[in-house]
């Protein structure tokens, strides 16, 4: 196999070329079905991911790119790298993030981002403060629901 | 404040993240608003502890039930239950979670049940972690194709002796595996065979109050970086094709004290198993060694040489003053050692030898040494410290550790003396650094 098609180009929503190697880009399961079904050159289009986005997500995928050839994503240097990967993100990015590997359908990272999300909001406050959800309910309302599985409520 | 951009994901993306929540908190999420009301019963998963509930699990019962009528449309993804007591019911929702494709299974029940049937022939299961709960012989062929991580603690291994064998034997994508032996109910796997050809991680602990001979273990697995070894109760200890082993944790007597045969010359089984042991190991990278195996290695190294770790790079190694003797002969053994992690505990009578001889790595590797859990005026430790300034050539970090600090002004003071005193000793690499803490 020549030099050229070991890689494809990436473009980016705000038509940010990214080139990487095949084997990495083959991790989300859209970029393989696009490989597989157009074969449009070796420049794929992506539609719903900014460069910013798209330029994290390679990060990840190069970085798991070569542990997975192992079939192993539980080693611990790895796992300690996915931490380091998401700590610093702040709320929007992850966000982004989360509807990229939804979009492109990288299973691992679509994991790890909602895990992220996950430990940022330990608690109902945390919820409404890093989430920003705006409480629609009456008192009258909450309290009901809290009744409902009160077990969960009353700490 | 951003605006709320959670509320651009669909709802499975959200159901995604409360997945990664113990249920407690999920169930929590619907009061945020309208939209969460009805979220939580969407989650593909349950992660539940007794004590979440009110009087030791009142209500439990019924919520899993309820949950687990109302979420059936969606594959399962987790399920995590701690539940102490043994109840038919949860060998209901445990089969109930693997006929719904449960990928990571983390169950811990009150002695008694065995797994459904189901189990050993999940197409799905991920991870599995299992405490007290009992396994047996299905009567089939166990067929785990998608298990990589297993984790059996204080497992109930009911009449069948190969059980762990034949379960090992069943998952072609196996890379982590923990074994955990500590109660002596029924368990009657007297030998414990772990061979695999994917295994990439072990970890072994098998400790008991009782000592018994009977035991014994057979690792084969040519792929195994890392083995935790903390196995004090089998007699026999077989190793093969550990053709990958980067890293070893090794905490075991083999067998050798307190009430075990003790080593002496004519225990040839016994000397022959432990240099099998370290033969087969002997290809590791970085290995953390504890006291207790260290002192067996001495009385050991009276009767049998002990390999050479031509790979060994990192020793993390527990030491107590008794075995400052065999320090520099076991050193001997690590002929590119780079980097050495002492933790130091003093023994209650003080060591007269005197450390001298000079091994290979000293004047060849050795860059950085740390000595952990020093005590102030405590000589032997001092001249610990003294003999790796001395004689190591190519230093370039020592680091002493203190455990005490200084409580009065004398004691500070001596404290003084003994960081000025260690500061100036006689150092062999000249561009070698000190730390003291």
């Amino acid at each position: 196999m020549s030099k050229s098609e070991k890689k494809i180009v990436l473009k980016s929503l705000d038509n940010e070329a990214f080139e990487v190697e095949k084997a990495v880009a083959l991790q989300s399961q859209t970029i393989w079905v696009m490989c597989e079904d157009k074969c449009v050159g070796n420049e794929i289009p992506l539609e719903n991911v900014t460069g910013q986005i798209l330029a994290k997500v390679i990060d990840y995928c190069k970085k798991h790119a070569v542990v997975d050839g192992d079939g192993d994503e539980s080693s611990e240097e790895l796992k300690n790298w996915d931490t380091e990967f998401t700590k610093n993100m702040d709320q929007s990015t992850l966000f982004n993030m989360i509807l990229a590997a939804n979009y492109l359908n990288i299973k691992s990272l679509l994991n790890l981002t909602c895990q992220a999300v996950a430990d940022k909001t330990k608690t109902i406050d945390e919820f409404h403060t890093f989430l920003n959800i705006e409480n629609n309910f009456t008192p009258e309302e909450e309290a009901q629901i809290c009744q409902e599985n009160l077990w969960a409520f009353d700490d | 404040m951003g605006c709320d951009r959670i509320s651009e994901l669909p709802d499975i993306l959200l159901t995604q993240i409360l997945l990664n929540l113990p249920t407690k908190d999920s169930v929590k999420t619907s009061v945020l608003s309208k939209r969460w009301e009805f979220l939580w019963l969407s989650v593909p998963g349950l992660d539940l502890k007794v004590k979440d509930f009110p009087s030791r699990g009142k209500g439990l019962e019924s919520f899993i039930d309820k949950f687990l009528n109302l979420n059936q449309e969606s594959r399962m993804q987790k399920f995590k239950i701690e539940y102490k007591k043994f109840e038919d019911e949860q060998l209901v929702w445990i089969a109930t979670a693997i006929d719904r494709g449960v990928q990571h299974l983390d169950v811990e029940t009150g002695i008694g049940p065995d797994m459904p049937h189901n189990f050993y022939k999940s197409n799905t299961l991920v991870s599995l972690k299992l405490v007290t709960i009992g396994i047996v012989d299905p009567g089939f062929v166990v067929s785990l194709p998608c298990l990589k991580i297993m984790h059996f603690e204080d497992i109930v291994y009911d009449d069948e002796p190969l059980i762990i064998e034949k379960l090992i034997s069943g998952c072609p994508v196996l890379v982590d595996l923990t074994v955990i032996r500590r109660t002596e109910l029924s368990d009657v796997l007297r030998f414990l065979r772990v061979r695999s050809q994917t295994l990439k991680r072990f970890r072994l602990t098998f400790k008991y109050l009782l000592f018994s001979k009977e035991y014994s273990v057979e690792i084969d697995a040519p792929r195994l970086e890392y083995l935790s070894f903390k196995d004090n109760q089998s007699d026999l200890i077989v190793i093969k094709n550990l053709n990958s082993l980067s890293m070893i944790d090794i905490d075991t007597e083999f067998v050798v004290n307190f009430g075990g045969s003790p080593l002496e010359p004519e225990d040839l089984r016994k000397r022959d198993t432990i240099r099998d042991f370290l033969t087969g190991i002997s290809i590791v990278r970085h290995m953390i060694i504890s006291q207790p195996t260290l002192e067996v290695l001495y009385v050991y190294s009276k009767l049998g040489p002990i390999p050479k770790f031509p790979n060994l790079y990192r020793l993390d190694a527990a030491l107590s003053s008794s075995l400052l003797q065999f320090l520099p002969a076991f050193l001997e053994c690590c002929p590119n050692l780079k980097n050495l992690i002492l933790d130091f505990a003093v023994s209650a009578q003080p060591e007269q030898s005197e450390l001298s001889y000079v091994p290979q790595c000293l004047s060849l590797t050795l860059e950085s040494v740390e000595i952990k859990q020093l005590i102030m005026r405590e000589e032997t430790g001092i001249k610990l410290v003294n003999y790796f300034l001395k004689n190591s050539a190519v230093l370039k970090k020592f680091t002493v550790r203190f455990t005490d600090s200084p409580m009065t002004i004398q004691e500070l003071d001596i404290c003084k003396d003994i960081y000025k005193s260690i500061l100036t000793f006689t150092k062999r690499s000249r561009s070698c650094q000190v730390f003291v803490y």
